[in-house]
Parts: structure tokens; sequence; C-alpha cells
């Protein structure tokens, strides 16, 4: 499977969840959201439908031994929480 | 003592976020003190084999939403903030399911840090994590 850089992730997969594999993020010890620090991976199945990518995800994942999952859409700014 | 540096990306959304490895996956956590417990993305957890069945029980919670129902599952490891937790207890929130939509995959709560001294510098922008002897 190619590795993908992030901008081509976003670019092939738009508005999706994407399980990726072997997730380059760059320096350890840094702190950030998943999204803001991938560089590159290997795009193991996506979907629209979160739950598709996470039980059909398990079965994609085999031979791998990290994946992380990220969301190429926009999530909304200037949230508030309230955990 | 262990040093990690953050950065507020929006200051209209003050939010701490944690690189976490689950079982080695990588994933980001939301660090909250007013959370009683940590809690992941249910997502990630299927991801790695675990099956609503493996859940050792159901917890509600108090949210500012309500009570909400999450499980419980025994997770072999969970790294945060250079600690490593074995066999630990962890909720589980289907996030999906409940129009949850977020670049988190959950929250790194006190329960995490029962041995800790956790110092949260805001003004420097560092948190400062000490493991300790429990009294």
């Amino acid at each position: 499977m190619n590795i993908l850089t992030i901008d081509q992730i976003r670019l092939d997969y738009p508005n999706e969840w994407v399980l990726i594999a072997n997730p380059n993020l760059g320096e350890e010890g840094t702190i950030g959201t998943i999204i803001k620090k991938l560089i590159s991976g290997i795009v193991l199945f996506h979907s629209k439908d979160k739950h598709e990518v996470a039980y059909k995800g398990k079965e994609a994942r085999e031979g791998y031994d990290n994946v992380t999952l990220i969301y190429t859409g926009e999530i909304p700014k200037k949230r508030k929480f309230w955990l | 003592m262990k040093k990690f540096a953050f950065e507020i990306e929006d200051e209209d959304s003050l939010i701490v976020t944690v690189d976490c490895r689950l079982h080695g996956d990588a994933y980001t956590l939301a660090l909250d003190t007013g959370a009683s417990n940590t809690v992941l993305d249910l997502a990630a957890l299927i991801i790695l084999g675990y099956e609503l069945k493996d859940a050792i029980r159901t917890v509600e919670f108090e949210t500012a939403k309500g009570e909400l129902l999450a499980y419980v599952f025994k997770v072999k490891e969970i790294t945060a903030l250079g600690i490593t937790r074995r066999n630990v207890e962890i909720c589980s929130y289907d996030f999906f399911n409940n129009n949850v939509f977020s670049d988190m995959h959950g929250v790194l709560g006190l329960d995490f840090f029962l041995d800790c001294k956790l110092c949260i510098d805001m003004v420097e922008r560092e948190i400062t994590v000490q493991q300790k002897a429990r009294k």
C-alpha cells in the first residue's frame, strides 16, 4: 500500500473518517491533535460512517502495529467546551 | 519529572490536547481536570478488536448534557504524558452514535493521575508530571 501525505489524504478522501496505518506524526513528545501533527501514513479504510471504519478497520489493520483515526473535514471552530 | 510543551491553537476554544497511545495506536485526548475518569471514543477500542461484550460493566456519567451511559473496559495498555497504565479500567463512550463530533478521541481525566503531581502552567504553556508514591 502507498504512503500518502496528509494533503493527499485530505484531497482523496474529503469529509471522511480515515483509518491510517503507521502514521508519521513527526517529533515524538510534542503535544497537539493528531490531525495537526500527521505528516503521512497508509490509508487502510475510509468512510463517512465512523462506525463502519471502526468495525471494518479492525480487520483492515491486521499486520499493522499502530494506526490512527482522523476526520478530513472541517471541525467547527470557536467551540466552547464543558466536558 | 517530565515536561511537555503545549500550544493553544485558539483562545476562543481553550483546550489542552494530549497525545495518547492505546496499545500503540495514536490518538488525541483533551486534558480534563474536571473529569473524574478517562473516557475514550468507543471507535478506538473497536479498531483494536475490543467488542461491546468485553465491557466489564456500564457506568452513568453526570455531564453538562445530563446523564450518559458509558462502558467500562479493562484496557491492556494506555500511555499519555509519559505515563503508562497497564490492565487499567477505562470508560468508553460511543461518540458517533451520540453526535459527538470532534478531532479528539476522548478525555484524560483525574483517574489517570492518582499517583502524580500534575501542574498545568497556562502562562508558560507547559505541563509537568511527576509520579509519586500514593499516600
